[in-house]
């Protein structure tokens, strides 16, 4: 019956069966504020010890972030939803794990570009991947 | 003495009647039943017996009384007969010593008195064979002879008191020669008067014994007539009732075949014309296992011989018997074991034809599974769609409730697959790739309801088969789900895991009250051992039986254990077979592309697996005869240890 099932989508069983709700224990609202898509994470220098506890999507989050990443990258690189990003990056921020950043503004928050240009721009990045 | 016999069959016969009413009541009850031929028996054969022990006890007394009467009719005859010899004793007597010649004439007297008061009054003489015993005389009944006695008294009376007469005046007394033809007339007279008395007495036993013979004779007549009649009885009984059994076996739709200790049939039932087509000649002599279909010769071939080997014990077994036209019958066979009882000597079959239910069963399982294949597609289109509509949510609170669709989903999706599993039916997902055993945990978490209060934590980097991932996820699921539901909601309940040496042991925790001891054999019984699909439905502990079955698949131990401090620890073996390493798993590395990351190493931190323990694949494993999970820790061996905290 199902032999093609596995491959079906390109999907693998973790994502199939691995639901989001779980990373984050249900929460869908940041503890920290003031995290947008383009708030910048570092992971502080010397917390290695400090990351075995944390489950895998905090780890890989803090592994990646030894460079500066933006929210919405770090959601497109782990194909992570981006209200858990948002979530566990909150938390991690509140933990001491990384420290976030406000991109420097290029004027008025009015001049940001809006939403639907950087889901594209997000789009863009997926793609290239 | 026939007094009582007779009192008993009064006795008897009013216990009889009694009983007899209340069967008559059962009778009423259950009419016709043809099982209480027995029953029938004991109330037609119950007036026969009593009788004959009366007939017994009338011939015996009889016998005795008339054994008595002769005796003492012949005993009475010689005392008679001696009476005349002792008359004419005394006679003489008296004249030699009124002669003047050495005589006794008193005590002469004294003996001719004793017979007639003995035969008249009753009481004891010397038995006649001499050997000092004395026998007791009844006295004497009929007129006629008491009539004789009498005048044979009177006429011993008058004799007596002649011969005083004769002994006190002697010869010179002037009536001397008056007395002593008196004397003589008397002695004549006694004589005569003895004759009667003896020939009355000898007719009248002579009479008596006659009659006593033919009252024997009736009595014995009746006796080999009750008899006969209670044989004839008996047979009629047992032919009728061994027609009502053949009947039974003949007429019934369950096969009886009795199976020689070689495995031959040594007997079968005529309905094995009905259910496989066959002539019961043509099948005794033959091996029962031709019969039986090749798939299921093996499991029945360790039942009997299992079976063969303990007497009077009782097994069961299903398989599928040949029809003569080569169709398969499902039937349901129970055997017990009777090489003991010589009568049998052999293996008894009771073999029912289940090929309906069997079908009904199959066709059950069919659509349980059809419909639970639909819901599974529409169950997984729903989450692919609430995956899409989460991927796109920035909003929390509509994320929240999108979170709790897929929730829900989750769970249903949960339910679906665990009703293909219980429908029998052996199709699954097959996941061609390894899971992280982690995430298997996780998605297991997540088909729980009550999720958030569920804690993973130290579940090693290693990957499980993935054609067990989904079986292992809904089992884990079912087990935590358990954990949560029987624990105050305010505690956590904790999943971790552990290498053993022949696989890896997942332990779920709780902090619940516990189960009772019963409840928890009776949970460790249904993992070990899990129903077929259609019996689960009508069981208390359906959650267990669907972990039996998904771990039965997969040669996991599932076995759940009390905690020392409370709470109940469900421990799950999953075997080296299903384990693989997760270090060159892809998954275990975040999905960039490759170039973008300077190196994959910084996203592994190696704490959780610093002992680099990998599954020992090589060993040979044989995972149902694996022991039972022991991690060999402090809250095992506390476990052990410790009493249940009830």
């Amino acid at each position: 019956m199902s032999g093609g099932e596995a491959d079906e989508g390109g999907r693998t069983w973790s994502r199939h069966y691995r639901r989001p709700y779980t990373i984050t224990g249900g929460r869908t609202r940041p503890a920290h504020e003031g995290l947008e898509l383009e708030t910048l994470v570092q992971t502080v220098t010397g917390v290695d010890e400090q990351l075995a506890g944390l489950g895998r999507e905090q780890r890989f989050i803090a592994a990646m972030c030894r460079e500066v990443v933006s929210v919405a990258e770090i959601s497109a690189r782990l194909d992570l939803l981006l209200g858990v990003t948002r979530v566990i990056v909150g938390d991690l921020a509140l933990e001491g794990v990384v420290v976030l950043y406000r991109p420097p503004a290029t004027g008025a928050d009015a001049d940001l570009p809006p939403v639907e240009l950087l889901e594209r721009v997000l789009h863009g990045l997926r793609k290239i991947s | 003495m026939r007094r009582s016999p007779s009192a008993e069959v009064g006795a008897a016969s009013a216990t009889q009647r009694t009983a007899a009413r209340g069967r008559s009541g059962i009778g009423r009850l259950v009419p016709r039943l043809p099982i209480l031929g027995d029953l029938r028996l004991g109330r037609r054969l119950g007036w026969v017996i009593p009788v004959l022990i009366v007939l017994v006890a009338a011939i015996v007394g009889y016998n005795a009384r008339a054994i008595a009467q002769q005796r003492g009719s012949a005993l009475i005859v010689n005392t008679a007969a001696r009476q005349r010899a002792l008359v004419e004793r005394y006679t003489k007597d008296v004249l030699l010593a009124v002669d003047g010649f050495q005589a006794d004439p008193e005590d002469s007297a004294e003996a001719v008195r004793q017979p007639v008061d003995v035969l008249l009054d009753g009481g004891s003489v010397r038995a006649p064979q001499g050997d000092g015993s004395r026998v007791e005389i009844p006295p004497a009944r009929d007129w006629r002879i008491r009539r004789k006695l009498e005048q044979d008294r009177h006429l011993i009376d008058e004799l007596i008191r002649t011969g005083d007469r004769l002994l006190d005046g002697g010869r010179a007394d002037p009536s001397y020669a008056a007395d002593v033809t008196r004397l003589r007339v008397l002695s004549a007279q006694l004589s005569s008067v003895s004759n009667d008395a003896v020939r009355e007495i000898t007719q009248q036993t002579e009479a008596s014994i006659s009659r006593l013979v033919r009252i024997e004779i009736a009595l014995g007549l009746l006796g080999v007539l009750a008899a006969l009649a209670l044989g004839l009885l008996l047979r009629r009984a047992g032919a009728e009732q061994a027609a009502q059994f053949r009947s039974l076996v003949n007429n019934s739709s369950d096969l009886i075949t009795v199976l020689a200790p070689d495995g031959t049939i040594a007997y079968q039932s005529p309905s094995v014309q009905r259910l496989l087509g066959r002539r019961p000649a043509d099948l005794a002599g033959t091996a029962l296992s031709d019969l039986v279909h090749p798939d299921d010769r093996h499991d029945v071939n360790i039942s009997l011989t299992k079976l063969a080997e303990a007497p009077e014990a009782t097994a069961d077994f299903g398989c599928r018997l040949q029809h003569l036209d080569g169709s398969w019958r499902h039937v349901e066979s129970i055997c017990t074991n009777l090489t003991d009882d010589p009568r049998v000597n052999g293996l008894v079959l009771n073999i029912r034809d289940v090929t309906e239910q069997a079908a009904l069963r199959q066709s059950i399982s069919d659509l349980l599974h059809n419909l639970a294949r639909r819901s599974q597609g529409l169950v997984d289109r729903q989450l692919e769609l609430i995956d899409e509509l989460e991927r796109n949510e920035v909003d929390p609170d509509r994320l929240q409730e999108l979170f709790r669709m897929d929730h829900l989903a989750t769970r249903m999706r949960r339910n679906v697959e665990n009703l293909i599993v219980l429908s029998g039916v052996d199709q699954r997902r097959r996941w061609s790739e390894s899971v992280p055993l982690r995430d298997v945990v996780e998605a297991a978490v997540a088909e729980v309801e009550d999720y958030s209060r569920v804690q993973v934590a130290g579940i090693h980097d290693l990957t499980l088969a993935g054609q067990a991932a989904s079986d292992v996820a809904h089992l884990l699921a079912e087990l935590v789900e358990n954990a949560t539901s029987f624990s105050s909601p305010t505690t956590m309940v904790k999943v971790s895991g552990g290498p053993t040496g022949n696989g890896y042991v997942l332990e779920i925790e709780d902090h619940g009250i516990g189960m009772s001891d019963a409840d928890l054999d009776e949970a460790n019984r249904r993992l070990a051992a899990p129903l077929a699909a259609d019996n689960i439905a009508v069981s208390r502990m359906m959650g267990f039986h669907v972990v039996g079955r998904l771990a039965a698949r997969h040669g996991i131990r599932v076995q759940l254990r009390h905690r020392w401090f409370g709470g109940v620890a469900a421990l799950v073996l999953l075997p080296a077979a299903l384990l693989g390493s997760a270090r060159e798993h892809p998954a275990m590395a975040p999905p960039v592309p490759a170039g973008v990351m300077a190196s994959p190493e910084p996203f592994l931190p190696d704490s959780t697996t610093a002992s680099g323990w990998q599954p020992r694949a090589h060993l040979p494993l044989r995972p149902h005869a694996a022991p039972a999970p022991n991690r060999g820790g402090d809250t095992d061996a506390a476990a052990e240890a410790g009493e249940p905290v009830e």
